[in-house]
């Protein structure tokens, strides 16, 4: 059995009423935003608090949500069977007429008249059947529309795995830099010193806003692939449109054109979007990196004062502190592991917000 | 930790054994409880921003109280994350 996880679609898309005083999220957390949830999120009195006075009575009622999410899928299916049922009714008319006919001199008015009824009901019959036939081809439709969806998600989780690689490579060039500025202070001798300060120069040489845009343009890159596959699945989407519009009385031009902003608006900002959005969490990041080196330094002196420490006291006293310290550390660290983790969220957003639009067009399509 | 019934999974075609399920509603468990705390902290303002990071830096444990207090329509919050989830996992049963 294969296995997905839940979080295809991480953000929801559904509305929130503006007296609730819902804020539409940014794209990118501070790093007060990142400490604040994180602390949140292992607080167990906090998620026992929420689970029990919201969770459970929420989820108590699943029965209720599943019958509203049957009743639109059966709308389908209703029209379907409802056409079907005219169409019935239609051959009976028809036949009842011919009937009728059976025996009456072909020049009467009666038999003219009987003539013209079946020629009308004839007209209609053909009329239910094309749209009938509209309705199915367009249900056919979207499961090939689907299946494009489905790639495309592919191809996006592989463009968003590209770009917290990305992130990650920046972090780590931004940490050697870092080691190789520290070890110029450590040098014994002013040649060792001229050594390591050339080696850390020729690394800096080009600024890290560069590093990083080079790497970036390789995943811009990439995203243009995408946009070829959003292009087909566009004209496939307008084709099954087209084919629907004869059938339902939703303004299917808007609806396509819509559809087609939204493809070309996603497509457009793949590459400025994600890199403004990782610009801001790289700046967050400076902060937090800052913040981390002084921590960092912080540890050397305790390490310092823990080997020169003469009393056993003294020793456990530093220790703790050295163990106080690394609990900083570590919160740092996660800090920014989730501003990472942030950008593959918002990108899973923005991937969800374009691929619920799209299902709710099929979906009106019914 | 909660979960989603084995009826509800049923009903939207999906079946799964006993040690698949508690995994499957840990994971639903950690996913809601995090999109939650998200959707509050991108509600909240600077100002309760900053009350929250005081409590945690004073290792309070009285955060939930803070909740209660802050955020007023945190029961309209859980509600939307509970059926947007639900949502995702009907979308994807095909793949569970």
């Amino acid at each position: 059995m294969e296995r997905t996880p839940i979080t295809t679609n991480t953000r929801p898309n559904q509305p929130t009423s503006p007296e609730a005083g819902y804020k539409e999220p940014t794209l990118e957390m501070t790093a007060e935003e990142n400490e604040a949830a994180v602390w949140l999120e292992t607080d167990k009195a906090t998620r026992h608090f929420i689970n029990e006075n919201y969770v459970v009575p929420s989820l108590n009622k699943t029965g209720e949500w599943l019958d509203k999410t049957r009743n639109i899928k059966a709308t389908a299916t209703k029209k379907a069977l409802l056409l079907d049922y005219r169409e019935g009714r239609t051959q009976d008319k028809i036949a009842r007429l011919k009937a009728k006919m059976e025996g009456l001199d072909h020049n009467s008015g009666r038999y003219r008249r009987l003539s013209r009824k079946i020629g009308n009901n004839a007209i209609k019959l053909g009329d239910i059947r094309y749209r009938s036939g509209n309705l199915r081809s367009s249900i056919e439709n979207r499961a090939d529309v689907r299946e494009r969806i489905n790639s495309w998600r592919e191809a996006e989780a592989y463009i968003q795995r590209q770009l917290l690689l990305v992130a990650k490579k920046v972090r780590h060039e931004q940490e050697e830099r870092q080691k190789l500025k520290k070890d110029i202070a450590k040098a014994t001798s002013p040649g060792e010193r001229e050594e390591r300060k050339a080696v850390y120069e020729a690394r800096c040489k080009e600024p890290i806003s560069v590093f990083r845009e080079k790497l970036i343009k390789e995943v811009v890159r990439n995203a243009d692939k995408l946009r070829v596959e959003r292009k087909r699945t566009a004209t496939l989407l307008a084709g099954a449109t087209e084919e629907a519009s004869a059938d339902t009385e939703t303004p299917m031009e808007s609806l396509e054109e819509h559809a087609e902003r939204e493809f070309q608006e996603f497509v457009d900002d793949l590459g400025t979007k994600a890199n403004q959005a990782f610009i801001n969490e790289m700046d967050n990041q400076g902060d937090v990196l800052g913040q981390y080196e002084k921590q960092l330094e912080f540890n050397e002196y305790l390490e310092e004062q823990l080997v020169q420490a003469s009393t056993p006291e003294e020793k456990a006293r530093w220790q703790r502190a050295l163990d106080e310290n690394d609990k900083k550390m570590d919160a740092l660290k996660r800090v920014m592991d989730r501003a990472y983790d942030t950008i593959d969220a918002n990108r899973m957003e923005d991937e969800a917000h374009v691929q619920n639009d799209m299902m709710d067009a099929l979906d009106s399509q019914q | 930790m909660t979960g989603l019934s084995r009826q509800f999974l049923t009903e939207i075609g999906v079946d799964m054994d006993d040690a698949t399920l508690q995994a499957f509603n840990e994971h639903f468990d950690d996913t809601l409880h995090h999109r939650i705390i998200d959707r509050v902290i991108h509600t909240v303002d600077k100002q309760q921003l900053y009350q929250l990071t005081e409590l945690r830096q004073a290792e309070s444990d009285q955060a939930w109280q803070w909740l209660q207090a802050n955020v007023p329509n945190l029961g309209d919050i859980v509600h939307e994350e509970v059926d947007a989830t639900l949502a995702d996992i009907v979308r994807n049963s095909d793949h569970l």
